[in-house]
């Protein structure tokens, strides 16, 4: 019986068991720690033969990585709990000063640089958030003007392609057409 | 005597109703070709296409073997669009500018389909996949499936009893939705219909008649074409504002259609007057454009990418010195 098991775990390093039977001994070989630990050896045995260098894995050394895995604590990101989502009065102090400082230093700055008799107002700190979309449209508008003759010749391609731009709400084609070779079966 | 004529027309409406039962999906699809050529009808229909809804009140209207379609836009832009045969006219209310256009290849705004179906069963099978009640009248499901990948999958929904289209949807290959067309009303009227004539509008934008066109034939060749696929239509014109030329090669399976263009670069100062080279979608549309010696080509189409691609790489200028 145990010249049979060792033969079987030979047979199976050298790769020359059939895959039925192979499974049929792993199975085997999980169920049975002793035959595990004997596996081991003449793996080992095999891999010093083989290649001359031999790495002693413990048996347990799955397992122990597993346990080690399984002790690593669970990190999750911080919740704010409920009372903390509403400002202290004290913040939103904090918040309302330096924007009232803000506001008054930038509206200083402004008066003198500008020399305008008005007094500064916290309007003026508006400014450069206003000019900010009128700069975007503007680059939207260059780019569309620039997109124009490739979108002008795609829909000149569509419009001589089928009749959807006519379905589609496209409004911008083009008369074309001259038939110059038909046929039709 | 009533009781007889009753049950004798019952038996005959039997009789007709299971004969239609029996009906092939390609003799369904034939059929609706001869009734769409000879039916007058009106109702609402809807197109969804690139995203975009778009309803508009149909009319189709046969006197004397002269047929006419028209479409009235429900939503702005406003316009009318009338198809005399082979002459489509784009009417603007607010401008009052009318564009006249040719279109021999094209039969209907709804859905074109050959009248011979026969010569198509290499490229699609076509089978009845079900009953459906479509704008309130049932309808047959026909499913025309293609038999490989270089075009997409459609759906018609033919009227039982009219045998009109009702329905038409092309799916992508993975049965994603690409554009639709359904009517939401429509009435068959018995009595023969009277083509509407149009005053000679004021605007109007005539097309363009400058052919450079000399032998017929493109200035390139497609060598690779997909199963099925052939030429159906060419044509030498400028298609821009410009006066320069575009060759245009229209190939058609019976279904799916693939326009090639090409057109010259040397006179065009700016580079980026021109599609960038590449694969580009819009909807069901696929286009790939690439420089061919000075030229560009471009062939898109309402099929996959990759037909498109095959297609463009089988493309190769007659002359090679153009």
């Amino acid at each position: 019986m145990q010249k049979d098991v060792n033969e079987k775990i030979s047979q199976l390093i050298d790769g020359e068991l059939s895959h039925n039977e192979t499974l049929e001994f792993l199975k085997k070989i999980r169920s049975d720690a002793g035959l595990r630990q004997k596996m081991c050896r003449y793996d080992a045995i095999s891999q010093a033969l083989k290649t001359d260098e031999f790495y002693q894995i413990r048996p347990d050394f799955s397992d122990k990585i597993f346990q080690q895995i399984q002790l690593e604590s669970t990190y999750l990101l911080p919740q704010r709990s409920p009372a903390n989502k509403q400002p202290s009065r004290t913040r939103l102090f904090a918040v309302a000063a330096s924007t009232i400082a803000v506001a008054v230093l930038v509206g200083q700055n402004l008066y003198k640089n500008k020399g305008v008799t008005n007094p500064p107002t916290l309007a003026a700190t508006t400014l450069p958030q206003q000019s900010q979309p009128i700069a975007i449209a503007q680059l939207e508008r260059a780019t569309q003007q620039k997109r124009q003759p490739v979108n002008t010749q795609f829909n000149d391609y569509l419009q001589a392609h089928n009749n959807s731009v006519y379905t589609n709400g496209e409004a911008t084609f083009q008369p074309y057409a001259k038939v110059t070779a038909y046929g039709r079966e | 005597m009533v009781r007889y004529l009753f049950i004798i027309w019952l038996a005959l409406g039997g009789i007709a109703h299971s004969a239609e039962s029996n009906l092939t999906a390609k003799q369904i699809l034939q059929k609706m070709v001869k009734s769409m050529q000879v039916s007058n009808c009106r109702g609402t229909v809807v197109f969804l296409k690139n995203d975009k809804l778009e309803a508009m009140k149909y009319t189709h209207t046969v006197d004397k073997n002269r047929e006419q379609e028209r479409l009235v836009s429900l939503n702005s832009p406003q316009r009318e669009i009338v198809r005399n045969s082979d002459e489509v006219k784009c009417s603007f209310k607010s401008t009052g500018n009318v564009i006249a256009d040719s279109r021999p290849y094209e039969h209907s705004f709804i859905v074109d389909v050959p009248e011979n179906l026969d010569g198509l069963d290499s490229s699609y099978s076509f089978e009845v996949v079900g009953e459906e009640v479509i704008a309130m009248m049932p309808s047959f499901v026909i499913a025309i499936q293609p038999k490989d990948d270089f075009r997409y999958v459609r759906k018609i929904w033919v009227a039982k009893e009219q045998l009109l289209p009702l329905k038409a949807i092309v799916y992508d290959l993975s049965g994603v939705v690409l554009e639709q067309v359904v009517f939401t009303d429509i009435q068959v009227d018995k009595e023969v219909g009277k083509i509407a004539t149009t005053e000679p509008p004021s605007h109007l934008q005539q097309a363009n008649e400058k052919s450079v066109d000399v032998d017929g034939k493109a200035a390139f060749q497609v060598t690779a074409l997909p199963q099925g696929f052939k030429q159906i239509f060419f044509s030498r014109k400028p298609l821009h504002k410009s006066e320069q030329p575009v060759d245009h090669v229209l190939l058609s399976d019976g279904f799916a259609s693939v326009s090639v263009y090409l057109e010259s670069r040397i006179n065009e100062a700016a580079s980026d007057a021109h599609l960038p080279d590449g694969i580009h979608s819009v909807g069901a549309v696929n286009s790939l454009s690439r420089t061919l010696a000075d030229s560009q080509l471009t062939v898109l189409g309402e099929v996959p990418a990759a037909t498109i691609k095959y297609i463009a790489e089988g493309v190769k200028l007659r002359n090679a010195n153009r």
